[in-house]
């Protein structure tokens, strides 16, 4: 079986992964600084060197099958030491794009990381008022209904998004399939599920722990906690406010949903706000993390979410002050926000990569890929 | 007559244009800032690719220096200014006292053994051993004369109390000086030349390696610059050429070289050294010759053996010495707090997965960086070194007429290529030479007056 060890090198992928945003691959002169200086090849045997050498020659199936580039954290290290001035890690952003692309069952994602900002934004928009649209026509006279009530009753409301919820997950599973059979998902496990959990969880803890411990770093790191939280918040609780039985909204639980809802909006927004302005205000001090990754799934990402975060507040505070009329509206808004949301920035822009690289991480572990001690 | 010509700097590509010239009968004025010709070479032990003796090759031609009348010396001296043009440069020189009339000094060496301030660091061993503060430079100088160094000379620089109480100290040299050569009033001063022609070869320095904050270079002790170990394994070395670490005086069982240190790296300087692969090559040869139980291993990201006989010389390291090669860069070193040993920390290309190694010692092999800082009318380029006119025909030549430019400070090379360069220089530099003289020598014929 001579012709299945054969790799074919294609040399037009280089010129998509720098279209993708990997603007300084060709620079790499394979020294291998970006995997020695790296925290996380402390703990995992990858080499980030590889990964761009694959992708410099063009290796299309050690590209896909790749889990390196979905393991690094964006610590920036390999930037600040690499001898071509060239940021690994932005490369390694960008064949994250590639992967995806690869991962999607339809083909969406690749042509959406190959689109500009603008077209994307008016993608989004369109796909926002369509949405907006659709409340519009079936729901305003109903909702006109409940504005004497007390409650904020929106379970009405949940069919787009519902439908586009739906959509969405089932693009992130069949592109998780794709992505677990292309790591090599379930084939040559060495280590037991528990266990792997537990070394996962361990080696995240310590590597952002000593992470933390950096000022350049730090600011990335909340950020990444805070929407993280936020959004694990704000999921939890639209779900409950669409699916649940209304009783749940009298006091106490109430409460503790409102409360809940006030940490998630303002964990929300900062999460979103803060590289949102550092990238439009981006000054002589700013880390060059905010200033080097400007491809515009990077800004999409960000952008996509931050008026999400805003209004969400809003809602909750003019909720507070009884000002429900407004608050429907908006509330109306919101979810026609987050419908574009769920059908194009989750399972094909860059919000996907908290599966892939939960996926990548799971596969890595039970491998063996984590070192002893 | 102005048919001389004025050779900046005495290192290999120096002395080589110099005697170029001087063998076609016209006057050189060889400037050098340290006491004793030689440069970088004399520093060596040994030479790539032949592993030839360096100060052997070199010992001849700083001897045959002095045998030439018309090569004037002007040890200790710098170029302060250059006017004029072809043909009629007027360079002011700043020559630096020696407080020893070198017309006296026969260079017995009586005065360095007498001389009692011991711990001057020793600039030719790279401050790893002490010198006097009267000192010859080395044993091999040419000329073979005597210098105080004033910054630490008791008499030239007296310690405060003395200097308030207005004492003379000291003054051993002069007692125990058989020609009585020590002058303690000499005073720099400024000489004024009429040349030609100007070859350039000030050649290089090492980079500081003390900029690259990850190696902890000056901080760990058993790190060294690879000029500070070709000291270590010469005859003349800090400890006769043996081998020692620095922290405990034990013969290293494993050593490394690190390669492009401080070049081909945007953050220092983007050139490649052209010197450091086949230097570290030799080193590691040097240090298996030395101790034959040691492990020479080399981490370098190229190896560019591109040199005549180059290539051969690493198959020979790597089949003969067994010196072991790795590719990758070695991005951090750190010192065990115990053994003093250093752990670098590098990624195995070959294997592709990270790596931690421990070694007893660690050499840098440190970039070239030009020594371009000069009084003369020369364009640099934008990484230090010379401009050339036209680096494909006219690679000699500086953006200025009638100043040639040889050796590292043109660019990064190794001694070959420099010596190559000032021949090539010393026959341009004697054709302005010669035109100048001849145009003299005709308006002098015609009764006519020498203007400028």
């Amino acid at each position: 079986m001579v012709a299945s060890s054969i790799l074919f090198a294609n040399p037009k992928i280089a010129e998509e992964i720098i279209k993708m945003g990997g603007k300084s691959l060709l620079e790499c002169y394979q020294c291998g600084s970006c995997t020695a200086v790296c925290p996380i090849t402390e703990s995992i045997d990858v080499s980030f060197r590889r990964a761009i050498r694959y992708t410099q020659i063009g290796l299309n199936e050690k590209i896909l099958g790749d889990i390196t580039p979905w393991t690094c954290n964006l610590h920036g290290d390999c930037t600040d030491s690499c001898p071509r001035g060239a940021s690994p890690s932005e490369v390694l952003a960008a064949i994250r794009r590639y992967q995806s692309g690869f991962f999607d069952p339809f083909g969406v994602s690749r042509w959406w990381n190959k689109t500009k900002l603008f077209e994307k934004l008016i993608l989004y928009f369109v796909v926002f008022v369509i949405s907006l649209s659709f409340y519009y026509f079936y729901y305003w006279n109903s909702l006109t209904g409940y504005i004497s009530t007390e409650f904020f009753a929106v379970k009405d409301l949940s069919y787009p998004i519902a439908f586009s919820a739906l959509f969405a997950s089932l693009i992130l599973f069949l592109s998780a399939k794709r992505a677990y059979r292309a790591f090599g998902g379930g084939k040559e496990y060495k280590v037991g599920f528990l266990s792997s959990i537990i070394k996962l969880t361990k080696f995240f803890i310590e590597v952002e722990k000593d992470a933390l411990k950096v000022p350049e770093k730090r600011d990335r790191i909340i950020e990444h906690v805070f929407i993280l939280l936020g959004l694990g918040f704000y999921t939890l609780i639209l779900l409950f406010y669409l699916f649940s039985p209304s009783y749940f909204f009298i006091y106490p639980y109430g409460m503790i949903l409102k409360f809940l809802g006030y940490f998630a909006a303002i964990s929300l927004l900062y999460g979103f706000s803060s590289p949102l302005m550092k990238r439009l205000f981006a000054r002589q001090k700013t880390h060059w993390y905010y200033k080097k990754f400007t491809h515009s799934t990077d800004w999409m990402s960000l952008i996509a979410f931050f008026p999400v975060a805003l209004l969400y507040l809003a809602i909750l505070i003019l909720n507070d002050i009884s000002y429900y009329y407004f608050s429907y509206i908006l509330y109306i808004v919101v979810l026609s926000l987050i419908v574009p949301i769920l059908l194009l920035e989750v399972p094909f822009g860059k919000h996907n990569h908290w599966l892939y690289k939960v996926l990548a991480y799971y596969i890595a572990a039970r491998k063996g890929f984590f070192k002893e001690g | 007559m102005n048919g001389s010509v004025l050779v900046v700097g005495g290192g290999v590509a120096g002395i080589q244009a110099a005697l170029d010239l001087a063998e076609q009968g016209i006057e050189v004025f060889l400037v050098e800032k340290a006491p004793s010709i030689g440069g970088k070479m004399a520093y060596l032990d040994k030479t790539f690719p032949t592993l030839d003796c360096a100060s052997c090759i070199l010992a001849p031609k700083m001897a045959a220096v002095l045998r030439y009348p018309n090569i004037k010396l002007l040890m200790n001296s710098e170029v302060e200014d250059v006017t004029g043009r072809a043909g009629n440069f007027v360079v002011r020189v700043l020559k630096r006292p020696t407080y020893v009339d070198w017309t006296k000094c026969n260079g017995c060496g009586i005065c360095t053994q007498k001389c009692p301030v011991k711990n001057v660091p020793d600039d030719y061993n790279l401050g790893l051993s002490n010198r006097r503060a009267i000192y010859i430079m080395f044993p091999q100088a040419v000329p073979k004369k005597a210098v105080i160094d004033a910054r630490y000379c008791m008499r030239l620089n007296p310690p405060e109390k003395a200097k308030k109480e207005g004492k003379t100290l000291c003054g051993v040299c002069e007692r125990h000086c058989p020609t009585k050569a020590i002058e303690y009033e000499q005073k720099s001063e400024v000489i004024e030349l009429k040349v030609a022609a100007i070859i350039v070869a000030t050649g290089m320095e090492l980079y500081n390696a003390k900029n690259i904050p990850e190696y902890g270079y000056g901080v760990y002790q058993n790190l060294y610059t690879n000029l500070e170990f070709e000291r270590l394994v010469s005859a003349t070395g800090p400890s006769g050429g043996e081998i020692l670490r620095r922290s405990d005086g034990k013969h290293p069982k494993k050593i490394a070289w690190i390669q492009c240190v401080g070049s081909r790296d945007v953050r220092f300087n983007h050139y490649c050294s052209a010197y450091c692969c086949m230097a570290a090559t030799k080193q590691a040869i040097l240090a298996k010759e030395h101790l034959p139980e040691v492990q020479c291993t080399v981490y370098y990201m190229d190896i560019r053996a591109f040199g005549k006989g180059f290539n051969e010389f690493l198959e020979r390291a790597k089949r003969e010495f067994g010196v072991r090669y790795i590719r990758g860069k070695v991005v951090r070193i750190e010192e065990l707090a115990d053994t003093k040993n250093l752990r670098v920390v590098y990624e195995d290309t070959a294997e592709s997965y990270l790596r931690v190694e421990e070694y007893d010692m660690v050499v840098l092999s440190v970039a070239i960086t030009p020594n371009s800082r000069l009084p003369l009318p020369v364009e640099l380029t934008s990484d230090g070194f010379v401009k050339l006119k036209d680096p494909y025909l006219d690679p000699v030549s500086t953006t200025v007429e009638g100043i040639f430019v040889v050796g590292a400070v043109a660019g990064a090379k190794d001694i070959p290529d420099s010596v190559t360069e000032a021949s090539a220089a010393a026959a341009r530099a004697a054709l302005i030479a010669k035109r100048s003289m001849a145009r003299e020598v005709r308006v002098l014929a015609n009764g006519g007056v020498l203007n400028g």
